[in-house]
């Protein structure tokens, strides 16, 4: 357990964080360690998906879990724990995207550029995946990186809902609360979002 | 139900969320309009998609890598936490659109500032350096008359009665002498002697004084001189003289 671990290093430290736990216990019936084995695939997923690069989704991963680590005390148990973390997750990934988007904006660096040297995440994927052959393999990577790159051109907020919607399968409401937006806002962005992939795949299929 | 109508509900009738009697007017739209059933299955597309590019798992190593993090947290001072807090909030901040004119504008007055306060703070030895150096001749009484108006310039009362031919000597024109060539060696001087070097570096220093003045303050006030004043590369028309070095001292002017 991490508290445990880091008694090792600082006694005061840790036992204030295991406080921490201890008091959002009441509201969070988990360890910070369980809390981390039940949702890091999920952050993981999310943020990759977001910010479409393994690398950059590893470091918002750790911000992510860094940020659970210190507010779990603060944690007041107005939404489910699940949504709180994906509230934690959206932030710091669109936080990223942003500093991404500025620095293009600047001529400096487009993440379009960065993603096209680090492609890594697709070779990641379609090792995971289900293709029975080295060709299928291909394919499906081939389709994925076409759609991963069609989710990175849509707006922020939008690819956001999509993303929450499409791949993670949140519910409307679980997205607004994530989101902090109205359920409006979530049914528009989403539906718009989805009406440029549309149009994106219909053109490049023709 | 009109087209209009049902295409921006499209999304929501694929999700369900629709109330029942808004999803059953799409539902009868849809088996009558091919256009909208044709969206309708776009729709479907995408979503299908999307779904295919299921979870990635986080690598097996984020765990090591949080654990890390919280650890390194916990071990630094307040101080490292302190300063990195700060450094969070400051790059925050400056990635802001509109801060991040006002940071660079910023930059830029203070960077003008500095350097017309350095510049002014500096008081320069003024001296062009691309100035024609006249080749003198030293005539044979040179030396004895550079000893004579330094006098006469450091205040000794005795030299200052003696006669001065040349007004308004620049020093400047006087040290136009190779290294280690004796500046001032003349036996007829009959006030002070001395062998002076300069090395490469500017620095001169006197080396041997071959007859004392009868006032040891003239010595005394004459090393001072020259061991302080600046030195540099000596120029002719415009070329730089590299084996001969010039004495970089504000002009003396001697009065009768």
């Amino acid at each position: 357990m991490y508290p445990d671990e880091l008694a090792l290093h600082d006694d005061k430290s840790a036992v204030s964080q295991r406080g921490a736990l201890e008091r959002a216990g009441s509201r969070v019936d988990l360890t910070f360690e369980e809390l981390f084995e039940r949702y890091s695939s999920m952050v993981f997923s999310l943020v990759y998906q977001i910010l479409g690069d393994r690398e950059e989704a590893l470091d918002v991963s750790q911000d992510v879990f860094f940020t659970i680590y210190r507010k779990i005390g603060s944690f007041r148990g107005e939404s489910s724990i699940k949504t709180w973390i994906y509230r934690i997750a959206v932030h710091r990934a669109a936080n990223r995207c942003r500093w991404w988007s500025r620095l293009r904006r600047r001529g400096t660096v487009s993440l379009e550029e960065h993603l096209s040297r680090n492609s890594e995440g697709d070779i990641y994927r379609s090792l995971r995946s289900d293709a029975q052959s080295p060709e299928d393999a291909l394919l499906i990577q081939e389709e994925h990186r076409e759609v991963e790159r069609m989710l990175l051109q849509l707006p922020l907020q939008q690819r956001v809902a999509v993303i929450m919607k499409d791949i993670e399968g949140l519910s409307y409401e679980e997205i607004a609360e994530a989101m902090q937006i109205s359920l409006g806002t979530v049914k528009s962005r989403i539906a718009r979002g989805r009406e440029v992939l549309k149009r994106n795949f219909r053109e490049a299929m023709s | 139900m009109l087209c209009e109508k049902a295409l921006p509900l499209l999304s929501e009738y694929f999700d369900d969320v629709l109330d029942p009697q808004t999803a059953i007017q799409i539902s009868q739209h849809l088996g009558q309009c091919i256009r909208c059933r044709r969206e309708f299955d776009g729709l479907s597309s995408v979503h299908k998609r999307l779904q295919a590019l299921h979870r990635v798992a986080a690598p097996a190593y984020l765990n090591s890598l949080v654990r890390h993090k919280i650890e390194k947290r916990t071990r630094d001072s307040w101080r490292v936490r302190l300063r990195e807090d700060i450094e969070r909030r400051w790059s925050k901040i400056r990635t802001l659109e509109g801060m991040w004119y006002v940071t660079r504008a910023l930059g830029t007055v203070m960077a003008s500032l500095f350097f017309v306060l350095i510049t002014s703070a500096i008081t320069p030895y003024y001296m062009n350096v691309n100035a024609p150096v006249r080749d003198l001749n030293f005539p044979p009484d040179y030396s004895h008359q550079v000893a004579v108006n330094l006098m006469k310039k450091l205040g000794i009362p005795t030299l200052a009665q003696r006669q001065i031919a040349w007004r308004d000597a620049a020093i400047s024109d006087l040290y136009f002498s190779q290294f280690g060539e004796a500046i001032s060696s003349t036996p007829k001087d009959d006030d002070f002697s001395v062998v002076t070097r300069i090395d490469r570096s500017g620095s001169a220093q006197i080396q041997n004084v071959l007859q004392y003045p009868a006032d040891e303050n003239l010595l005394n006030n004459f090393n001072a001189m020259i061991t302080t004043a600046r030195w540099r590369p000596a120029s002719r028309n415009g070329q730089v003289i590299s084996s001969h070095l010039v004495c970089m001292v504000s002009k003396i002017s001697v009065d009768n």
